[in-house]
């Protein structure tokens, strides 16, 4: 009788274990924005309690976060905190900063939800996927104008969130969500950044070819040229610097977008304060990332001076001490165009305080 | 009674004089002869005297308005009227009424440290006409009350002359409505009027009439109550003029009140001239005579000002450790202390963003001058809006409504900051925030602005413009209280600082730390989710990087305050304080942010600041953060006038709503002792 009992205990468990593995899989297979498939494969899974986890926990692990088994992963791993950190998933299920009753107390009676979110850490990225993947689309919001604000500052945190802690589990939703020509430009403008900053180094091919296709959409284009600049690294610098020495882009194309975008892009990489954060071990490589990015802010003021705002910006955000005499030169160069040494003697009204703080 | 300004009568005499002229070895030229301006003893030029009369000619006791023009900076004058010796008068600009009709030379010697210098001019005075006599008159001098003194000048505002009125938004009668709405006016609200008086005519025209004529931006703007018999009635509110009955001016004189019953705009810069004429039968005018008004503006006050009232709003546990502690510092000050009861006002506690606290200042009989108290309220559409309307509205305390129906958190108060006074300032200067500009971490352009209207009015008021916007608009609410503040620092040459956020500085502590083995330090000790460590501020290059630009925001606006007042690098302290971005890139202050304190200059003499606990990195019980901005502020803190600093808990209760201490506050404040139209 002991015997028969623990042999179906066995069995049992094993069974569990299948199913919680073919559960897995077919979450694997839904499609962005299935949250009533998903909902029945996550309750399966979460009736199963904490013996899913060990199924949940290998089907999570760091290798099988791939760009073919990524999806599999993220289910495992934001089903496995719906178990062992409910409070986390009660957060991203309902973020305080998105109820109606919370944001119209906020001094700006608007939803914002990205502190709730990013409070939860890095940990908690699974459980943020889980919401942008599956859940967001059909999520309910207040009716009317208000659910749309709410709507915007879910997304916008969701996707911002991942790239906030440079999450690489993300990557390959965020990717997915940059090349989403069903979502709003500003949304995905906040996934090519998010996408830089989960992707790293392997991010660059594809945000520069983002880039460089016309078809695609002009505002996420542009933002791809900010995203570029969190690619830290002197691939990224050349491939600004390469984009900004395009004939038709240091002309304007396309309302000069464009070479907002890659100065932007310029701005963020130079940042002295970034790569001081970055650790001792990266500096000789922020010293010539960030030459780099000033060589390129001040060839900016000579091809286009009316981006002055933006390329003071870079200019002051990298910081690049010889910059500043070298940006004086140019304001008195007689062979500079009046343009020219208009932009640079409005830079350095601030480079020197920028010099000095950064 | 005084003689008419403007005649229409033909002149019944007029006599032609020729130009006096005297005094060695001047020029002469124009109207006038003068002498002097010889180099004096240490080299000073002697002035080179001039004037100009107004009007010139003119009739028998209407008062001519002199005019010093001297070259040379004189610092004394000696005026004689009638050229016989005799100086008539010693101030710069007098006036003077010749009451027989002739020509006069009248002589103006202007002195300096160089010596002096003279000049005659001569004034031509017709006889006064014969019939009835146009007289308007009101406290043109300021004095609070109209004597014969008032006539001077009376159609001209200057820093000597002109009426002052008053938009009467108080609510002197209680009947819950602004009183310039009522149409008669009773008890206490009579003081609210400026008076006027026509006085009596004789010899009124048959068939005539006397008609008073508003001036065209003010048309619909005033009011003008008539007293009859202690009763105060409403006479004109709308059109281009209206009647007195003549046959009331023959049998003495009317006695009117104005008010306005509009704010100063682009179109009304809070001026009225009212210009009286008797007419003949036909209509015709046959004696006139002006006066100008001019409406007192609310005076905005400075964070300088000493405070007189407190207010917060009460959300009972959720911020009773802010009252608790905001009550210890109103009693250690001798400030009064009022809490909102926050369930009256569905909690909304940003009582800061509800309005703007300033003061009225009128001409009184009783004293120097008479204050009333003034809120502007915002256009903001929330529940404590209505706290100025409820809590402080009534007599001798008014406010302005909302002017629009826009509702833009760039309106609120909390983005509305007075610079303190500063040479050629003397009331300081309105700044608020706003504009276009880039969002951190993008290339997308936003703009964004305190609605017009405001900006409009605040440059209308005139005594605190011209206002200026420095940027904002890359933060979540928007406003400029969340990285700057003007507090009290009386052993400066300017009397005040402004504290401006520093992200440079907080990640410089935090990199210091870091390097230092302090990485596992936490902020936000206890504060739940919130809860972090030096380490993973500091090693999150995207916030680090955040951060770098947004010290670039704030010295951006830091360089608008300068181009617009002058102030200069020693004129800024800069105390640490983290941003993140909460939203679409929009940001706000990641640790409380401590320049969004309370200012409370008290009667004691002690300024105490209120600071929202920073909750920086903790090393044996001492906030870094905190430790740095005691060492910021610490040059400023006097004998005479200390610095009681306290830091007060936000965290829940403010910070985590985006909004920090000064956002929950709002202080009625004590005006400086001087009157603004001598400005």
């Amino acid at each position: 009788m002991k015997l028969f009992a623990l042999l179906m205990c066995a069995t049992f468990s094993t069974a569990l274990l299948a199913d919680t593995g073919a559960l897995l899989d077919q979450a694997a297979g839904l499609k962005a924005g299935d949250a009533k498939g998903w909902t029945v494969v996550r309750e399966s899974v979460l009736e199963q309690g904490e013996s899913a986890l060990p199924t949940l926990r290998a089907a999570g692990a760091a290798e099988n976060w791939n760009r073919e088994g990524w999806q599999r992963a993220m289910a495992a791993e934001a089903l496995r905190l719906r178990i062992e950190k409910p409070e986390w998933a009660a957060v991203c299920d309902n973020p305080e900063g998105i109820q109606p009753a919370v944001y119209k107390q906020f001094k700006r009676a608007r939803p914002f939800c990205v502190r709730d979110l990013e409070n939860l850490g890095k940990d908690a990225t699974p459980l943020l996927l889980e919401q942008w993947f599956f859940l967001l689309e059909t999520r309910e919001f207040t009716p009317g104008e208000a659910g749309k604000l709410e709507r915007e500052a879910l997304a916008h945190a969701l996707l911002y969130v991942p790239g906030f802690h440079a999450d690489a589990r993300a990557r390959f939703a965020m990717q997915l969500a940059l090349t989403d020509k069903a979502l709003p430009d500003v949304w995905r403008q906040t996934a090519a950044v998010s996408f830089a900053r989960c992707g790293g180094a392997d991010a660059l091919e594809p945000l520069c070819a983002f880039f460089d296709d016309a078809a695609n959409a002009l505002l996420v284009r542009e933002a791809c040229g900010w995203a570029i600049g969190h690619i830290a690294g002197m691939d990224a610098a050349n491939a600004l610097k390469a984009r900004l020495s395009d004939e038709a882009i240091i002309a304007g194309a396309v309302g000069g977008n464009l070479r907002r975008g890659l100065l932007t892009g310029v701005s963020n990489l130079g940042s002295s304060w970034g790569w001081k954060s970055r650790g001792t071990d990266k500096a000789d490589l922020a010293l010539q990332v960030r030459q780099a990015c000033a060589e390129i802010a001040i060839q900016a003021l000579r091809d286009m001076p009316a981006e002055v705002e933006l390329i003071s910006r870079a200019l002051n955000m990298t910081a690049w001490k010889s910059s500043l005499a070298t940006v004086t030169e140019l304001a008195a160069d007689t062979n500079a165009t009046a343009e020219t040494r208009a932009a640079a003697t409005k830079c350095l009204e601030t480079l020197g305080d920028a010099i000095k703080n950064g | 009674m005084k003689p008419a300004r403007f005649v229409g009568l033909p002149l019944a005499a007029a006599l032609t004089f020729l130009i006096s002229a005297c005094g060695g070895g001047g020029s002469s030229g124009g109207g006038g002869t003068s002498s002097g301006g010889g180099g004096g003893p240490g080299g000073t030029p002697a002035p080179a005297a001039d004037f100009n009369a107004t009007p010139n000619p003119t009739t028998a006791g209407t008062p001519v308005a002199f005019a010093d023009t001297s070259l040379g900076s004189p610092t004394s004058w000696a005026w004689d009227f009638q050229d016989d010796g005799t100086v008539d008068d010693t101030t710069q600009n007098p006036s003077f009424a010749f009451t027989v009709a002739g020509t006069y030379t009248v002589r103006l010697t202007a002195t300096n440290a160089g010596g002096n210098g003279t000049i005659t001019k001569s004034v031509t005075v017709t006889a006064a006409p014969s019939g009835p006599v146009a007289d308007i008159d009101a406290d043109s001098n300021r004095d609070g009350s109209i004597t014969a003194a008032d006539d001077t000048n009376e159609h001209l505002w200057s820093a000597t002359q002109g009426a002052v009125f008053y938009f009467n938004q108080d609510d002197d009668n209680n009947n819950n409505q602004e009183d310039y709405l009522d149409t008669t006016s009773t008890g206490t609200d009579n003081l609210d009027l400026a008076p006027i008086i026509l006085r009596q005519v004789s010899s009124p025209p048959a068939g005539g009439s006397a008609v008073i004529s508003v001036s065209t931006a003010a048309q619909g703007r005033i009011r003008i109550f008539r007293n009859t018999g202690g009763t105060w009635t409403s006479v004109y509110s709308a059109g281009a003029s209206f009647t007195i009955p003549l046959t009331d001016l023959a049998a003495g004189d009317v006695q009117l009140g104005i008010e306005a019953r509009d704010r100063m705009q682009v179109s009304w810069d809070g001026r009225v001239t009212l210009t009286y004429e008797i007419r003949n039968s036909g209509g015709t005018a046959v004696s006139t005579d002006a006066v100008i008004f001019r409406c007192a503006p609310p005076i905005f006050a400075t964070n300088l000002w000493t405070a007189e009232e407190l207010h917060l709003v009460s959300t009972g546990s959720n911020n009773a450790a802010f009252r608790t502690a905001m009550q210890g510092i109103c009693t250690a000050g001798g400030i009064t202390y009022r809490e909102v009861p926050g369930t009256s006002y569905g909690n909304d506690r940003w009582i800061q963003d509800s309005s703007e606290p300033a003061v009225i200042q009128l001409p009184s009989p009783t004293g120097p001058r008479r204050v009333i108290d003034n809120v502007v309220q915002l256009a903001r559409w929330r529940s404590v809006d209505d706290w100025c309307e409820d809590v402080l509205w009534g007599p001798d305390f008014d406010f302005f409504r909302r002017f629009t129906t826009n509702d833009d958190s760039h309106n609120y108060g909390g983005n509305l900051e007075v610079v303190p006074p500063y040479t050629g300032k003397p009331y300081g200067q309105i700044v608020y925030g706003g504009g276009t500009g880039v969002l951190v971490g993008t290339s997308t352009s936003v703009t964004s602005n305190m609605h017009l209207s405001y900006r409009q009015f605040f440059d209308a008021c005139a005594l605190q413009g011209p206002s200026f916007t420095i940027t904002s608009e890359w933060l979540a609410v928007g406003h400029i209280d969340e990285f700057s503040m003007f507090i009290p620092a009386p052993n400066t040459a300017r009397g005040f600082i402004c504290v401006m956020s520093s992200p440079t500085r907080a990640m410089n502590i935090l990199q210091t730390m870091y390097n230092a083995g302090q990485g596992s330090t936490v902020l936000f000790a206890g504060r739940g989710s919130h809860q972090t460590t030096v380490t993973a501020l500091w090693t999150n290059n995207a916030l680090m990087q955040l951060n770098q630009e947004t010290q670039l925001r704030i010295d951006q606006a830091r360089n608008q305050i300068k181009a617009a007042t002058g102030l200069t690098d020693a004129d800024f302290v800069h105390i640490p304080c983290l941003y993140e971005n909460v939203g679409s890139n929009y940001l706000a202050a990641l640790n409380p942010g401590s320049v969004n304190l309370i200012t409370l200059p008290s009667t004691n003499g002690t300024i105490y600041l209120a600071l929202p606990d920073p909750e920086g990195p903790d090393i044996g019980g001492v906030d870094q953060f905190q430790l740095d901005i005691n060492n910021q502020l610490a040059p400023y803190d006097t004998a005479g006038n200390p610095y009681s600093i306290t830091y007060v808990d936000v965290f829940y209760s403010y910070h985590t709503l985006l909004g920090e201490a000064h956002c929950g506050s709002n202080t009625v404040r004590t005006p400086p002792n001087d009157d603004w139209w001598n400005k």
